[in-house]
């Protein structure tokens, strides 16, 4: 079985959420069949501008083919037609610039999975909402598996991505609730499977090691990822500043990541920067309770890996994946309010009886659902299962030329807010 | 969640949230979410502007910011466009020779400035006044805490009042008669000491017959220790120690829960210094009453069971009142 893997960047030092993903699956993958990875020459996130080199290359023994990025995004013209295409009532046409506007607009890809189709069982695609998952998803539908990585966005809401949604074989999806977000949108039941993803957890991660190296020696809560607003730091420093306040011998919070949003200069919050991986299992083995304080996520692998350590986790209430993941893992709290987050947090502290039985249950909880070959075995399975059956559905044309122009589509927002919300808890 | 050793399977997050929930319900009052403290703001804010008659497209402009189209989108290009395709383009042309009389870039410039100040100044007074709607949240709670808190007070105030100015009603121990009798001879000047407090531990097993002897309460005060201290002693102990026993108070017409215990109290202290009376004689049980003396009445009262407790509604006295009321109409008798 030959299996191409397509995202939008790939690199063992690219740790966005969806190109880990795809790096994993792509890694675990290639120990059952024959992977390739095609991906784009961009590095960088925001400017899509071409920085690694075209052609081939192996990375952890798997084959990658790069291709050029026809344009860097600006980010001028990208909002300006986000704000049409999410707030206004607008056409076909309009979306069609916003994707391209996007980016990583690499036709040369395009291209290459049009030629290339046939020689691949399936193509997996990641992350639906750029211009390489919806032009190579149309260019080789019969063969297209889809990996959303969809996250509650007004983006999920445009016309354009509904047909690409019923056109693939079969959607992986990360959660339960993006499952109802994705199906919701695109109107039908589709056919697909809940899968998440996997981490390398290390044989052993040793919390003495974290806490000598940084000299830490009270217990914390700790915070991994990029430190930004839309990962909810914000809230989760305002929160922490005023729960520090109230209980002076409570948890400090360990910050680790790239920060992209000042840190305030508190005594109990300390920011160590962006950690290789050894040390950030460590960091996570040494902590008491790891915070996701983001909105918006479709899966939260830091979140697994605290499970997989035997962690608990405080997430926001207000991400449905989240709230979905602690109530059906029974590994953690999440919290809406600031009352909520220091009774919550209190109420996990080590000292306290639910510490102990809530990271129980997210060791049980990733070993029973997120362990590798749990995940390996979900994607065998698929494909087996799409190479038996027929393709259920056709990838539905694009409106005509004169169709496309005409200003009927409902802006994002408004799409987005009719949708199916909340966690999914039966 | 106070159980040391819960187990795994048997966490329930939503139910654990439940708890969390109620409790901070318990402590801060009721709480808002964030989108529904934005909309209590977002109702603050329109109040605001509405009074200060302000334009209401103004208004809406200010709430759809972000609007392309709106000045929140201007910038160089925006000089030229058209709906038309070819007069931008002609525009665009010819911006050379407008670039000859004025310099229309330092426009753009001063327009996306100002855009960017109107959408600075638009996010912080937003914040504030979502940041004043959660302060008046939490004045609100706290006002209500305070409230609570200061009838609280009263109350304790009220009861610990009450409790002074009622005998001691019984002594503590059984092999210290002499001290018992001389509490109940010291009447209402006596301090209350332990003993009242511990009067409502339980309601005496066997009421004695009704006695009622108004009036007599300064003779009591002027007894000699020596005549009351055999009298005492001769209650039955059954009487003396504050044990629930299976003929209890009458219960008709006693309000349950919280009333129940206010009422209850003084009751009982005035059917335990009944049970003595029979074996004090009406001198010693006039002297035990001073200025109280009225309870004679209302110890019988207790001793009749329903007939009593109807009495009891009758003067305002029970059903449904609480300590100061039966103390009030105690004192008036």
């Amino acid at each position: 079985m030959k299996v191409a893997v397509v995202v939008q960047r790939y690199g063992a030092d690219i740790s966005g959420g969806a190109e880990l993903h795809a790096r994993y699956v792509a890694e675990r993958l290639a120990r059952h069949a024959e992977v390739e990875v095609l991906t784009t020459c961009a590095k960088d996130y925001v400017t899509w501008r071409n920085e690694l080199p075209r052609g081939e290359e192996r990375i952890h023994n798997v084959r990658v083919r790069r291709f050029a990025v026809s344009h860097a995004r600006h980010g001028g013209d990208f909002d300006r037609r986000s704000r049409l295409v999410f707030d206004r009532v607008h056409s076909v046409s309009d979306e069609l610039g916003w994707l391209e506007s996007e980016g990583p607009a690499s036709r040369a890809l395009v291209r290459h999975i049009g030629r290339t189709r046939d020689a691949f069982d399936f193509l997996v695609f990641f992350s639906y909402r750029y211009y390489h998952a919806w032009h190579g998803a149309r260019a080789a539908p019969s063969k297209a598996v889809l990996v959303p990585t969809a996250e509650r966005e007004p983006s999920i809401g445009l016309s354009i991505f509904p047909p690409v949604f019923r056109g693939v074989r079969a959607i992986m999806y990360n959660s339960f609730e993006e499952r109802a977000l994705i199906e919701g949108a695109a109107g039908r039941t589709l056919p697909g499977v809940v899968v998440g993803v996997g981490s390398e957890i290390p044989a052993r991660a040793e919390p003495s090691r974290f806490r000598q190296k940084f000299g830490i020696t009270k217990p914390f809560a700790v915070y991994i990822g990029r430190i930004d607003v839309n990962k909810g730091c914000r809230e989760l420093f305002t929160f922490f500043e005023r729960y520090a306040a109230r209980h002076p011998k409570g948890l400090d919070l360990i910050v680790i990541g790239t920060n992209v949003i000042p840190i305030p200069d508190h005594p109990r919050i300390r920011h160590v920067g962006f950690l290789p991986d050894q040390d950030k299992f460590d960091a996570l083995a040494a902590a008491d309770v790891l915070i996701m304080p983001s909105p918006f996520e479709s899966l939260s692998m830091v979140a697994l890996e605290a499970w997989a350590l035997g962690k608990p986790v405080l997430v926001n209430g207000r991400c449905d994946v989240l709230r979905g993941q602690v109530v059906r893992s029974r590994a953690g709290l999440y919290y809406e309010t600031f009352d909520e987050f220091v009774e919550a947090l209190y109420a996990i502290e080590p000292s306290g009886p639910l510490a102990a039985p809530l990271g129980a249950n997210g060791r049980e909880y990733f070993q029973r659902h997120y362990a590798w070959p749990v995940i390996e075995r979900k994607y065998l399975d698929m494909f087996e299962r799409l190479k038996r059956e027929p393709a259920s559905s056709k990838m539905e044309p694009l409106p005509g030329l004169l169709s496309r122009r005409r200003r009927t589509a409902r802006p994002g927002r408004e799409v987005l807010d009719a949708l199916p919300s909340g966690p999914v808890l039966g | 969640m106070s159980d040391s050793n819960i187990r795994s399977d048997a966490v329930d997050v939503e139910q654990i949230m439940r708890q969390i929930r109620a409790r901070v319900r318990e402590k801060h009052g009721s709480t808002y979410t964030d989108p529904e403290l934005h909309q209590l703001a977002a109702a603050r804010l329109s109040a605001l502007l509405d009074s200060r008659g302000a334009r209401p497209e103004l208004v809406a402009e200010l709430r759809r910011r972000s609007t392309p189209g709106s000045i929140a989108d201007f910038r160089e290009e925006a000089l030229y466009e058209s709906h038309r395709g070819w007069m931008t383009s002609l525009r665009k042309l010819l911006n050379p020779i407008l670039k000859l009389f004025i310099n229309p870039n330092a426009f753009a410039r001063a327009m996306q400035a100002r855009h960017e100040m109107d959408g600075l100044v638009y996010d912080v007074v937003q914040n504030l006044v979502v940041e004043i709607t959660r302060l008046n949240l939490e004045i609100q709670n706290l006002k209500m805490r305070v409230e609570s808190l200061s009838t609280r007070m009263d109350f304790d105030v009220r009861r610990a009042k009450a409790l002074e100015n009622v005998p001691p009603s019984r002594p503590i121990q059984h092999d210290r008669p002499r001290q018992q009798g001389r509490s109940f001879g010291r009447g209402p000047q006596g301090a209350p000491g332990p003993q009242g407090s511990q009067a409502p531990q339980g309601p005496p097993s066997s009421p004695g017959p009704p006695q009622a002897s108004p009036g007599q309460g300064p003779q009591g005060v002027q007894a000699p220790a020596s005549q009351q201290a055999p009298q005492a002693s001769s209650a039955p102990p059954a009487a003396v120690v504050s044990q629930p026993g299976p003929s209890g108070p009458p219960q008709g017409g006693q309000p349950a829960g919280d009333h129940q215990l206010g009422v209850g109290e003084p009751r009982r202290r005035r059917r335990r210094r009944r049970r003595r009376r029979p074996g004090q004689g009406q001198g010693t049980h006039g002297q035990g009453q001073g200025p109280q003396g009225a309870q004679g009445q209302q110890n019988p009262q207790g001793a009749q069971g329903s007939q009593a407790a109807d009495s009891r509604t009758a003067a305002g006295g029970d059903g449904g009142g609480d300590w100061d009321d039966g103390d009030e109409g105690a004192s008036d008798q």
